[in-house]
């Protein structure tokens, strides 16, 4: 007999099986956003109605629009003085139905001003440490804000005929009142000027700036948010202009960009784009170098170690103009100094045909040259296959300061090895450098596909690119070696964070995130996994997924174009999982109850009355009982056996032929079907589960049974849809199959955040802190920095 | 300003000095310290969890330092950092138990006996890794049960009140 298993009852008849289930709202707390109720009805009210702009399926409207800004920018690099002069010509193409009658630009550098509300706005910590302290690195940084004279400095806004235009600087955005209103259909042409100071980014952060090297005297920049450019207009928010505070990033347009880069002429510049003038700033030889590259089979030197320390060694004295263009671009960034080497491989499948490139001080050696370009192709090959051919003609990876950032064709990744100050030749990497440069050049190549080509709008939608790039890049890593240490995309690794409570939900604008990496990264990119893994299956998902991909490849889209697309191409109804994942914060609890036992009463006097003896004699004796034999208690109908009669020979559970006849002629009264039924020898198990965290998702069980054998079970989240709170399911096993033990969610893939309610009967689970002081002999920290690695 | 002067540097000597070591790759900072109850083993586990980049840049730590040095280094930051105050005024400093890592966070346990501090409420600060990024984030879940509580630390925020 199933040893732990509680028999609740046995039936008379199998309808008594059937329990009726009783429905309760249960009403969960963790629903900011108001959307409790039926946790199954359809998101109808939460999504924007479709329209001719944004279609019911979540596809681009029939008259879908966009707007279009091309530049032609002349910019200077000032190596003494660390600051850029440049000159730009926008072309503005109004495509969408309104008149505008002026535009805004982003300032983004504003951001660096002393006084900008960015700066204002940050809290500072005097209290750690000791009283009265401040920490160095705050103060450091709040001296650097304070003396640095940062933000654009706008020297000039005209027309195309060079009039002045009136504008209005408010913050980190300029407003630029056109002479003429723009109508539908027209285009606007002016020109800014405009200087500033590049930011030393490890004093002030940020996603671009310059790095000085002591011990060679040289800088190396990496240059981006540093051009007036326009704010995105669009069907949904008109104007996108809300201020750059430093977490919510861009929302840009599509535009053709010719850049003209003004560097010391020893300078090699790292761009979005295509070099157009290779013979003016290349060797003969870095050309054929280039040209060997494009079909290698391994990444080419183009500037080698030996000319890049021979390189940073001079100063030149004249300047050489680099020129880039790039088609179909939201934004250009690029990256310049004398100390790069650089390397170059060909990538071309498909629709790709591409020049995959790494530029890097030789202090990333020797973990860059080996690395980078490798892992930039790895990422085209699968994020490729996940979403659409990548269609640009380079992607490159920069080191510099910058730890990890995304643009258009260039990235910026920072990990480098440890040099040994005594002999520069001695250089280690530890296995979170070597994994934390796979990891990130993966995630910031990947941004290539979100949100560069699949534009959401990031300043609004954080999760919209890092949590559907997060989500990728889990697929990448993982298709770069066996248990590759993915930090996001596995359910267990979000448990913690789906346990606390001071969570806000996925559908949250940017700024007002908390915990930010858990929230807009591991939250969203985790459900994707699970979506996939245990709810749609790998087929359904990875259709829809790829196909919201080439829906919105070059267009903006929203969050209901994402949720409206993957079930449009799944045909599965998802709103429940959106609903409980991106609207509210609760999490995945569900506890296996109880596990109710029933047999089939056969009505069988001859079975059913041995079978009630055995269950009664299984019961314990009662203490009374006990006793009364102890005290060796005599009794009357012992001394008088004439007081005993035909019941003191037969118990209840004696079967007598009235028994027998009034079975036979019930027997006869039923149908062949029901007769058969009540030969079933089954066992009949009843399953109560309550979800204590509020997300309903499917409940995959594991069977253990009496025999040693084993069964897995995948029960769909509707099983919820009568009461989110609170349900039953009712198995039919063999006469054999005798349950000892169920076990719910064994994989661990629905991050389940209390696993000690997931065994039926309950199991003891230790905590992690009790698992540690468990393994003995335990090496202190072994894998802070363990496996040093020298070349 | 100068009046900081001497204990700003004081600080840096002690703790902040910007090594070579790399920029961090993200741009949020969070950390969590989980406290909780078990009743099991009658102790108040605690577990804080970092980034393990953020943790080493908080400590200057290099790869190739003596991991036992480290060690001692961490427990003294985290006595810092970590406190847990009673009504009454006086600090409890938990046990040290140990540190563990993989590549990405750094695990760091301590522990107090259950009868020290149930039904009392503490004030307890974690201002762990607040010196260094202004946005940094600590998260303070105190686990009862099946039940937990959230307490959410930001510079300049103080402590909060927590009842065991
Ligand atoms: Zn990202």
């Amino acid at each position: 007999m199933a040893l732990t298993m509680t028999i609740k009852t046995f039936c008379r008849h199998l309808g008594a099986v059937l329990v009726g289930f009783t429905c309760t709202t249960a009403a969960f707390a963790a629903d900011p956003l108001n959307v409790t109720g039926d946790k199954f009805r359809q998101l109808d009210e939460l999504l924007p109605t479709p329209n001719t702009y944004r279609a019911a399926s979540g596809a681009p409207g029939h008259e879908y629009w966009q707007q279009q800004a091309d530049y032609d920018i002349k910019v200077s690099l000032d190596d003494d003085k660390q600051r850029i002069t440049a000159s730009e010509t926008i072309t503005y193409k109004n495509n969408s139905p309104d008149t505008l009658r002026y535009l805004w630009l982003q300032l983004d550098q504003n951001r660096f001003k002393p006084n900008s509300s960015g700066n204002l706005a940050a809290p500072v910590d005097v209290q750690s440490i000791a009283p009265d302290t401040i920490p160095f690195r705050s103060f450091r940084r709040e001296v650097v804000s304070a003396e640095f004279e940062g933000g654009y400095q706008i020297t000039k806004v005209a027309d195309a005929r060079g009039r002045d235009l009136p504008h209005t600087i408010v913050d980190t955005n300029m407003r630029i009142d056109l002479p003429q209103p723009l109508k539908s259909g027209d285009s606007a042409t002016f020109r800014v000027d405009w200087e500033y100071n590049i930011i030393e980014q490890k004093a002030l952060g940020g996603r671009s700036g310059y790095e000085y090297f002591e011990r060679d005297g040289n800088y190396l920049y990496e240059i981006a948010q540093w051009f007036p450019r326009m704010a995105a207009y669009n069907d949904v928010s008109g104007w996108q202009n809300k201020q750059f505070l430093g977490r919510g990033e861009f929302a840009l347009e599509f535009g053709d960009y010719r850049v003209a880069i003004e560097v010391p002429a020893d300078h090699i510049v790292a761009s979005t784009g295509v070099l157009a003038n290779p013979q003016d700033v290349l060797t003969r030889e870095q050309r054929a170098r280039l040209k060997q590259a494009e079909t290698a089979k391994k990444p080419v030197m183009i500037v080698t170690k030996e000319e890049a320390l021979e390189n940073e060694k001079d100063r030149a004295t004249g300047r050489k103009t680099w020129v880039f263009e790039a088609e179909n671009v939201r934004d250009f960034a690029w990256a310049s100094s004398r100390k790069f080497l650089w390397d170059a491989q060909g990538y071309k499948k498909g629709g790709t045909d591409t020049m995959a490139m790494s530029f890097y001080p030789e202090e990333g050696t020797p973990l860059w040259d080996k690395y980078s370009t490798e892992a930039i192709i790895h990422t085209m090959d699968v994020y490729n296959r996940y979403s659409f051919d990548y269609p640009y003609p380079t992607s490159i990876s920069v080191n510099g300061p910058v730890g990890g950032m995304e643009y258009p064709m260039i990235t910026f990744n920072g990990p480098r090895p440890e040099i040994d100050e005594e002999d520069r030749e001695k250089r280690t990497y530890s296995r979170r450098t070597k994994y934390g440069l796979i990891s990130v050049i993966i995630h910031e190549v990947g941004h290539n596909y979100y949100p560069m080509i699949v534009n959401s709008d990031e300043r609004q939608w954080t999760w919209m690119d890092e949590g559907l790039n997060t989500y990728v890049q889990f697929l990448a890593e993982q298709e770069w070696e066996e248990k590759y240490p993915s930090r996001r995309g596995d359910a267990r690794k979000i448990v913690e964070y789906m346990k606390s409570e001071n969570q806000v939900p996925i559908m949250t604008n940017s700024e007002s995130i908390l915990q930010f990496g858990n929230n807009a990264y591991g939250k969203p990119a985790t459900a994707l996994n699970i979506l996939r893994e245990s709810i749609m299956g790998r087929e359904l998902f990875d259709f829809a997924f790829r196909e919201y991909a080439q829906r919105w490849k070059f267009k903006r889209p929203m969050p209901a174009d994402f949720f409206r697309t993957m079930e449009d191409a799944s045909g599965i109804d998802l709103d429940w999982f959106w609903r409980g994942w991106f609207y509210t914060t609760d999490h995945v609890d569900i506890s296996i109850d109880q596990v109710k036992h029933y047999t089939v009463g056969t009505k069988n006097p001859d079975v059913e009355n041995p079978w009630k003896r055995e269950r009664f004699l299984e019961e314990p004796e009662t203490v009374t009982v006990q006793k009364n034999r102890a005290n060796k208690m005599t009794r009357i109908v012992d001394a008088k056996p004439e007081l005993s009669d035909f019941y003191n020979e037969h118990d209840e559970f004696d079967v007598s032929n009235a028994d027998r006849n009034s079975y036979q002629g019930m027997l006869e009264g039923l149908e062949d079907w029901e007769r058969d039924l009540l030969n079933v020898e089954s066992n009949v198990y009843v399953l109560d589960f309550s979800n204590v965290g509020g997300l309903v998702m499917p409940i995959i069980l594991k069977l253990d049974y009496s025999d040693g054998s084993s069964e897995e079970l995948r029960i769909p989240a509707e099983i919820w849809t009568r009461n989110a709170a609170k349900t039953s399911k009712m198995l039919v096993r063999g006469k054999d199959k005798l349950l000892t033990s169920v076990t719910v969610d064994p994989h661990w893939e629905m991050a389940d955040i209390d696993v000690e309610n997931n065994f039926y009967p309950r199991r003891i689970i230790k905590s992690r802190l009790e698992l540690f002081k468990d393994e003995e002999s335990r090496n202190l920290m072994k894998d802070w920095e363990e496996e040093l690695k020298e070349d | 300003m100068r009046p900081f002067f001497s204990k700003v540097f004081f600080c840096l000597s002690l703790a902040v000095l910007l090594s070579a070591s790399q920029a961090h790759a993200h741009r949020y900072h969070f950390g969590l310290t989980e406290l909780s109850v078990n009743e099991r083993t009658q102790s108040l586990e605690i577990a804080h969890r970092f980034f393990v980049a953020d943790v080493e840049r908080a400590l200057s730590l290099s790869a190739g330092k003596e991991m036992q040095d480290a060690q001692k280094q961490m427990e003294l930051y985290v006595n810092q950092h970590f406190q847990m105050r009673s009504k009454a005024g006086e600090v409890i400093t938990p046990k040290w138990v140990g540190v563990e890592s993989d590549v990405h966070d750094v695990w760091i346990y301590q522990e107090i006996p259950l009868a020290k501090v149930q039904g009392e409420s503490f004030m307890v600060r974690q201002s762990m890794l607040m010196e260094i990024e202004r946005d940094q984030v600590n998260t303070l879940n105190l686990t009862r049960g099946g039940d937990t509580q959230t307490f959410t630390l930001k510079p300049g925020a103080g402590g909060a009140v927590v009842k065991f």
